[in-house]
């Protein structure tokens, strides 16, 4: 399945059966119609991530292909939101300085509610699991490129909790200032434990004179 | 992929704008014109009244563990209580990630994030157990930033100040957990050497910071595997035990004479000369249990073991003493009526013994049995002993290398034994 760009005419050839948003590849704007109306939110800053659109891995056993990406920008940390085709289905894979998660289902809602959450508290994702916060931030800025499936806050300033448990399950909540949450459940790797190909090389770094 | 936006901030002091190394990773820099750190999301900013020049430029480039580092951002720390100050080298590469040099009186520390410090997610065990070990803490503290130059993927004045500091070590591994109210972070280091670090970023070793005196997680100069070590030692030990098992079962323990003499008996003649006897089994030991009724006084004597056949002699002397008495108070004995002779490797054969004693004025008797390949223990003795001293002493090294290495910290697990 395709489409044409409707700004710049170019043909994009879909990649996800879930896709949300599409950012057009040569010209940075939205192909799809969620509305999202910071226009700078296409505007993807680079942040030396080695990947990129296209970089493949496996996870699992299956496969996968980089298809976009949801980059939040906090006050003292970030995180890649990467979003790739896992066979038929979509895969979220979230990098940041510390760590690589791997989020099978999609966002989904968040049934609790928190009060006086801090780094180092546990808190209840169900029942019968907890998990430690790890991190807690307000986002300071959201930015979009290539294609991915869908992502509840569009256009909100959100915060973002990630909480992890001895069982290496790692979960990313997204909070809005309305308290509607959201949240991905996966599992955590260490950041320099995980390999992809087709990754973005730096020259600069290739050799240390 | 999309638009690589360049980042850029502007210096809220004198608005030189700043074309950071990292990107949109970098968090807070140092202004290039007037070296203001600041951070240009949240408009904190700082001007250090310190000045401190790093031994690792900004910019340089070294490789380690077969990375290529640059050296991003250098800090200089305080320790809140007991006032150290340490420094700390901000290093990256776009595919390994970040990492840190420490160094403190010379001795350096290379550190990665490591997501699965048990800390990270679980409850706050006392001895956190990773991979390369289990680890105890060696200390826990706060810290102040003295200075900072170049460029940082966190505000680190505020996430070093804000944070309480753990360092667990098991040597050369140190693991570390930084814990505020946003952010828990946990690293794992391992020592590493001056000259590797001055060979990662070809320099001279003498360049950098003299070593003064032992790392806390400096490996101790011996290293070998301490379980196989431990383990042979167990083995030979087991072993030993069984030879010496094997050995005393199947000795025979043969009464091959059994004599009384008495000094009445010599009739003028300086010796006493045994009947013969019987000594079977090819190559074996003799043992010869002597004894004398002395009291508060000696009996001496020289024994002759000789092959009736060869001709072939072995000798030996062996004085008895045994003396008593009572001095201010208390009893006291010293001696014993009774001695052992042994002799290793006699040939079988035919022998009798020739004995010339020297009798006291009051003793005129003794006695002697001739026992025929008895289980011998002192030799077993000796090789247990010895066998045990070389990882006692090995142990008691370690320990007080530990010891040191531990001196300077409040958790020290020597400290109270020591202090006793």
């Amino acid at each position: 399945m395709h489409t044409n760009c409707p700004h710049c005419g170019k043909r994009y050839d879909h990649q996800l059966n879930d896709a949300w948003l599409i950012v057009c590849p040569s010209c940075h704007q939205e192909i799809t119609s969620v509305g999202i109306k910071d226009d700078k939110a296409f505007h993807m800053p680079d942040d030396w991530s080695v990947i990129q659109i296209g970089t493949t891995g496996t996870y699992k056993g299956q496969s996968f292909i980089v298809c976009g990406r949801i980059r939040f920008q906090m006050k003292y940390d970030f995180r890649n939101l990467w979003c790739a085709r896992y066979g038929d289905k979509t895969i979220w894979i979230g990098q940041s300085l510390e760590s690589v998660g791997y989020f099978t289902p999609p966002f989904a809602p968040y049934p609790y509610q928190f009060e006086n959450i801090r780094a180092g508290l546990l808190i209840e994702f169900s029942d019968k699991i907890k998990l430690k916060c790890e991190m807690i931030e307000s986002c300071l800025s959201v930015h979009y490129e290539g294609e991915i499936a869908e992502y509840p806050f569009p256009d909100a300033r959100v915060a973002i909790i990630q909480a992890s448990n001895t069982a290496r399950n790692t979960v990313l909540i997204f909070t809005n200032p309305g308290g509607r949450q959201h949240f991905l459940w996966g599992e955590l790797m260490l950041v320099y434990g995980v390999s992809f190909e087709k990754v973005r090389t730096f020259a600069e770094w290739e050799s240390v004179k | 992929m999309g638009i690589s936006e360049v980042t850029q901030h502007t210096c809220p002091k004198c608005k030189h704008v700043n074309t950071p190394v990292g990107k949109a990773l970098t968090i807070a820099l140092t202004c290039k014109n007037c070296n203001l750190y600041f951070c240009p999301l949240t408009g904190v900013y700082d001007q250090f009244t310190n000045k401190e020049t790093p031994v690792l430029p900004i910019g340089a480039k070294g490789n380690i563990d077969g990375v290529n580092y640059r050296v991003m951002g250098f800090s200089v720390k305080r320790e809140q209580k007991y006032r150290y100050i340490w420094h700390e080298y901000f290093l990256f590469n776009p595919a390994s990630g970040i990492a840190f040099l420490t160094v403190y009186d010379g001795n350096w520390n290379f550190l990665k994030p490591y997501a699965k410090h048990p800390w990270s997610y679980g409850g706050f065990v006392s001895e956190p157990t990773i991979e390369q070990g289990k680890f105890r803490l060696y200390a826990k503290y706060k810290a102040q930033v003295l200075f900072a130059s170049g460029e940082f993927f966190t505000d680190i004045v505020e996430a070093t100040e804000s944070s309480t500091h753990y360092e667990h070590i098991d040597p050369p591994y140190i693991l570390t957990f930084e814990d505020n109210s946003k952010h828990l972070s946990a690293y794992l280091g391992e020592y590493i050497s001056p000259g590797d670090v001055a060979s990662a970023f070809s320099m001279d070793k003498s360049s950098l910071p003299a070593k003064n005196g032992k790392g806390y997680t400096q490996p101790n100069w011996f290293s070998f595997d301490e379980g196989a070590f431990l383990r042979v030692t167990g083995i030979t030990l087991v072993l030993t035990v069984l030879l010496q098992i094997f050995l005393t079962s199947n000795s025979a323990d043969q009464l091959v004479y059994e004599g009384h003499f008495d000094q009445s008996t010599l009739n003028g003649q300086k010796m006493f000369t045994t009947p013969a006897f019987e000594l079977k089994g090819g190559v074996k030991n003799v043992q010869f249990d002597l004894s004398a009724p002395v009291s508060n006084d000696w009996f001496f004597a020289e024994y002759e073991l000789v092959n009736d056949k060869t001709g072939e002699d072995y000798v030996f002397t062996n004085e008895i003493e045994y003396y008593y008495g009572y001095e201010d108070g208390e009893s006291w004995n010293e001696g014993s009526t009774k001695a052992e002779a042994f002799l290793s490797s006699i040939p079988e054969g035919t022998y009798h013994i020739n004995i010339y004693p020297e009798f006291s004025m009051t003793n005129h008797t003794f006695d002697v049995t001739v026992r025929r390949d008895v289980p011998f223990y002192s030799n077993f003795y000796i090789f247990i002993f010895v066998l045990l001293l070389i990882p006692a002493g090995f142990y008691f090294y370690k320990h007080k290398l530990e010891v040191a290495r531990w001196e300077d910290s409040d958790y020290s697990p020597y400290y109270k034994f020591d202090d006793e």
